[in-house]
């Protein structure tokens, strides 16, 4: 597909409320996802507390 | 004290040099890492001399000897030395001509060959004060490969030098451990600190033990924590954004270090260090270092850091850890090596492997949204364009192509790179054809970003650059101030607008559409992007500016036209908000019939309505608009047949660029507000250019209104 076929494809697209709720399902799916990372990158109380002395 | 000596740059002269500064109590210096590793890095920079300054005042251990130092009974003083090195032969003749005669041809020649200094502490052992060393070429030339800098200004015998660089020094294991060195070098590097603003080691360590349960708030210091390490950051005045690394990629970690440093902020990493005896590899202790640099794209990708054991942008190289079998690496599987060159510039083996543990990023104050919210933000946009490509593609069609990069940038800078820009003219397609801009895409262009650059944001901006086929698409402005759950996307720029078409226009049905599920926290901002997408599909304000221009202010006002400070409104205004079936005459009959009528004269008003009225006593636009911003105004005539308008108006019209067409839209408007004047109206013909005549000849006559 050349851009200018998709540019083509996509002026005035319309959407309905279907494709809407996927969009808003995906989303939600995505700040899972955002969650986990944010939890496995969260900062313990332990890694507080480790040191550097080399 | 001879006040400096010049040798050539050597091994055994760097030696002796430094064994010259505080007598002979140094043992062999090349036995230290961080003197080996200078070395080689000079070398390959091709250093020819070094010059010994004999006194030196340096700032930061000047701060560290009063606060410890100075009660020691064996202390050597405060006075520092201090070594310079050159890539061209440098001579004590050379040296002193230029300090007899200041020739500035020969002071630039020296600056040229300048590739650095190291100041040299009154300390057994741990002597390597701040140094600062030129970088590799090569670097910041493109995105695969950057280096952390800023100028060092020098002074050496009232010759003035400069060193791009970030200051590097080693822990001197009494006022200063490896993480206090780290923070120091991270202070360095954060630019809008002025470098005499930035505290010294002593200072550093003792901001981060007071304060934090169970300290010792006394010196000597072995170690500092996390907890520690953030608080110095605390006292400092930074925001900092921490995050655990011991489950996070080798790749999630690039692209963090890649968004800080493009972002010219510097990262204080801390490492578990592993090294290898008899045979087997053992944990020896937590190491902090800096994170200055970085390299990526088809060669091995690495990060390049100041590490006070080893020395200044040491390229540390991502591995495996799977073959190694360390002990307790909590299933991490990948770490870096630090790797050091020979005398001969072949990289030595590693004998240390550093676990990356946990990873500070120090930065403005006011920058309260870490760069994960922007990363989210972006990652959603793509993701979700890419769906509706899908839905819109024929199968088997290639993927869409749209990547990005965040950084932090303030606004001015981003002001100042946007005054500067033009949109492409073309876009590449895939089948190799150029798709042409527009003049309508131009218009709207040149409207968004006049729009943008007048309006106020915040003064840090998380700036995501978005390229569709790996050219320039848009941007995505996120106000780095912001609170999790506020609308911080503060503005999208359309770097091309046909590449927007391509990618933003997929998304732009659901703009205005809320995406949001629920009310849960929030970790990416796509909602507020939806929202500031929606706010493209320009309102009456957009259309009036591109239809009858922006508003202006008038741009002055005449004695005749305000009494007892108050505007005069023209008593003959008429307002018309909408198309009539009437005729210009039917409003105003007087200048219909009358033989020399006063001229009528028009505007169009901040909210689009349709101004006319009667021009008397040198009441121009301003009575008709009472003194408020207007759109395009000029005069209305009478001719024979019908009538003419034209953009006269020294108050309002006078710097639209565009002016013949805002007026052809003007025309289109008096057409249909006097539906049956319609045919008799048209555009003045502009009269012919007035050849100027000596000023006692030229008749009086009025200004445009």
């Amino acid at each position: 597909m050349t851009v200018a076929e998709l540019i083509a494809a996509a002026r005035n697209r319309e959407v309905d409320s279907a494709q809407v709720e996927a969009l808003r399902y995906r989303v939600m799916e995505a700040e899972e996802r955002y969650e986990q990372d944010a939890a496995r990158k969260s900062v313990s109380d332990e890694g507080l507390s480790r040191t550097y002395s080399l | 004290m001879t006040p400096f000596l010049v040798c050539q740059f050597g091994k055994s002269t760097l030696s002796n040099l430094v064994k010259e500064c505080f007598g002979s109590d140094f043992p062999d210096i090349l036995r230290k890492p961080q003197i080996n590793y200078a070395f080689h890095y000079l070398q390959a920079l091709n250093a020819q001399s070094v010059l010994l300054e004999s006194e030196y005042i340096d700032k930061d251990f000047l701060e560290d000897c009063e606060r410890y130092y100075l009660r020691r009974f064996g202390a050597n003083g405060h006075k520092c030395a201090r070594l310079h090195f050159f890539s061209e032969q440098v001579t004590h003749q050379r040296i002193e001509e230029l300090l007899n005669n200041g020739d500035e041809t020969k002071l630039a020649e020296l600056q040229a060959c300048y590739l650095g200094f190291m100041v040299v502490k009154p300390l057994p052992r741990t002597f390597i004060g701040k140094s600062c060393f030129k970088q590799y070429k090569g670097f910041n030339v493109d995105d695969t490969k950057r280096l952390l800098a800023r100028r060092y200004e020098v002074n050496l015998f009232g010759i003035s030098l400069s060193v791009d660089s970030i200051a590097f020094q080693e822990q001197d294991k009494v006022v200063s451990a490896c993480a206090t060195t780290a923070i120091w070098s991270a202070l360095n590097a954060l630019s809008w600190i002025p470098v005499r603003a930035i505290p010294s080691c002593s200072e550093i360590t003792s901001n981060a033990i007071n304060f934090i349960h169970g300290s010792s708030n006394s010196f000597p210091s072995r170690e500092l924590s996390n907890k520690q390490i953030l608080r110095a950051l605390d006292v400092a005045g930074l925001r900092y954004h921490a995050e655990q690394l011991n489950r996070v990629s080798q790749s999630e970690l690039i692209d963090t270090v890649k968004c800080h440093v493009d972002s010219s902020l510097p990262l204080i990493l801390g490492v578990k260090v592993f090294g290898l005896k008899n045979g087997a590899w053992l944990e020896k202790a937590g190491h902090a270092v800096t994170i200055l640099g970085y390299k990526t794209g088809i060669e091995e990708s690495g990060l390049y850091i100041h590490d006070d054991r080893f020395g200044p942008y040491a390229r540390a190289k991502f591995i495996a850890l799977g073959p190694l079998s360390l002990p307790d690496t909590q299933k991490q599987t990948w770490g870096m090596i630090l790797q050091a060159r020979d005398d001969a510039g072949n990289w030595l083996e590693a004998h240390e492997v550093l676990v990356p543990d946990f990873l500070i990023a120090p930065m403005q104050k006011k920058a309260r949204l870490p760069l994960s919210f922007a990363i989210n933000t972006c990652k959603t946009i793509v993701d979700n364009i890419a769906e509706e490509f899908r839905a819109v593609a024929p199968s088997g069609a290639e993927p869409h192509r749209l990547t990005y990069t965040v950084r932090l940038e303030e606004i001015a800078d981003v002001k100042t790179r946007v005054v500067k820009s033009v949109p492409a003219q073309s876009f590449r397609d895939t089948n190799g054809t150029a798709i042409p801009l527009t003049s309508e895409q131009r218009v709207v262009w040149l409207d968004e970003k006049n729009r943008f650059l007048t309006w106020h944001f915040a003064r840090l901006q998380w700036v995501a650059e978005f390229k569709y086929l790996d050219q320039p698409a848009f941007s995505l402005l996120i106000d780095a101030t912001e609170i999790p759950q506020g609308n911080a996307v503060s503005a999208i720029l359309r770097d091309s607008p046909i590449a927007c078409e391509a990618t933003l226009a997929l998304l732009q049905p659901y703009a205005g559409k809320s995406s949001e599920a629920n009310e849960g926290d929030k970790n990416s901002f796509f909602d507020s992007f939806l929202r500031k997408l929606h706010q493209r599909v320009e309102g009456l304000s957009h259309h009036l500016d591109i239809t009858y221009g922006a508003p202006r202010a008038p741009s002055y006002l005449k004695s005749e036209e305000f009494a007892g400070g108050d505007i005069v409104l023209n008593g003959s205004l008429k307002i018309f908000y909408d198309a009539t079936a009437d005729s210009i005459e039917a409003h105003f009959p007087q200048q219909a019939t009358a033989a020399n009528p006063a001229p009528l004269i028009w505007a169009i008003s901040h909210d689009g309505a349709l101004l006319i009225g009667v021009e008397e006593n040198r009441m121009g636009h301003p009575c008709l608009t009472g003194f408020k911003p207007a759109r395009i105004a000029g005069e209305l005539h009478r001719l024979s047949n019908g009538w003419a308008i034209n953009a006269k108006s020294g108050r309002y019209s006078g710097d639209y660029s565009d002016k013949d067409s805002l007026l052809e839209n003007a025309l289109r408007r008096f057409k249909s507000t006097f539906a049956a004047s319609s045919a008799q109206l048209s555009i003045a013909k502009p009269t012919p250019a007035v050849v100027p005549v000596p000023a006692d000849l030229s008749p009086r006559s009025g200004s445009p209104s």
